[in-house]
């Protein structure tokens, strides 16, 4: 079903994903730059991560090869699902925002907290005892 | 002079999130083509021809966006959608996937 968003006259442009603006009213335009920022915030994130796996590899940190491979692996797999999980989001919260419902639980944060904190654990304790 | 649609900024806040985005994106592709080419050789090369234009597409899309932005604010057109935010996620996963290639190739 087409939903009149209000916004007209722009020549049948369709907005991807249907998904999202198919449904739903148009929300203020403030909401949907702040969800926008949100997203980018969540991509550079992503980047950080990748970048910390780079980094440890590029510096032999930790020095044994197979702990360090673990570490970059589990670096590389969080930055993959921060950005994976930034367009998600976005997604999820913008449909929110159309249908005026409460915006979805950040499930991102407590795994990434998790995963980060495993990580420089086992960083700080194969530097120590190397 | 034209004025800000909104006091709080939105949109140029937006364009200059869009534009450090960009430039990470960027110094991302440069370093890891320039870290793996020399093991993983056409591989980097085939990874850098695709994501190279991509990121500065995103960076020239990010004044783009403000423009289409800031025309939607005040008439009747809509907001760009998502398939800017799409390319830019295929983009950080590529790069975690030529990451993964180089950390098991060498």
């Amino acid at each position: 079903m087409d939903v009149d968003n209000g916004l007209g006259g722009d020549g049948g442009a369709r907005r991807w994903p249907n998904r999202v603006y198919g449904r739903g009213e148009e929300p203020d335009p403030r909401f949907t730059f702040a969800n926008e920022r949100t997203f980018l915030a969540w991509i550079r994130t992503g980047l950080a991560l990748l970048a910390t796996g780079v980094a440890l590899e590029g510096l032999s940190v930790p020095a044994d090869d197979n702990t360090r491979r673990i570490l970059v692996t589990v670096l590389v797999v969080l930055g993959s699902i921060a950005s994976g999980g930034a367009f998600v989001r976005w997604a999820r919260a913008e449909l929110a925002l159309r249908e005026s419902r409460p915006l979805p639980s950040p499930t991102l944060i407590p795994l990434l907290a998790f995963g980060l904190v495993v990580v420089g654990a086992v960083t700080v304790v194969a530097i120590v005892t190397t | 002079m034209e004025t800000p649609f909104d006091p709080g900024l939105q949109n140029e806040r937006t364009a200059l999130a869009w534009t450090r985005t960009g430039l990470a994106l960027l110094v991302a592709v440069l370093l890891a083509s320039r870290i793996t080419v020399g093991e993983l050789g056409v591989v980097t090369v085939i990874f850098t021809v695709i994501t190279l234009p991509l990121a500065v597409t995103v960076i020239v899309a990010a004044g783009r966006r403000y423009r289409i932005s800031h025309r939607a604010l005040e008439s009747a057109t809509p907001l760009p959608d998502a398939r800017l935010p799409a390319a830019v996620t295929v983009l950080v996963l590529s790069l975690a996937a030529i990451e993964l290639i180089y950390l098991y190739a060498r």
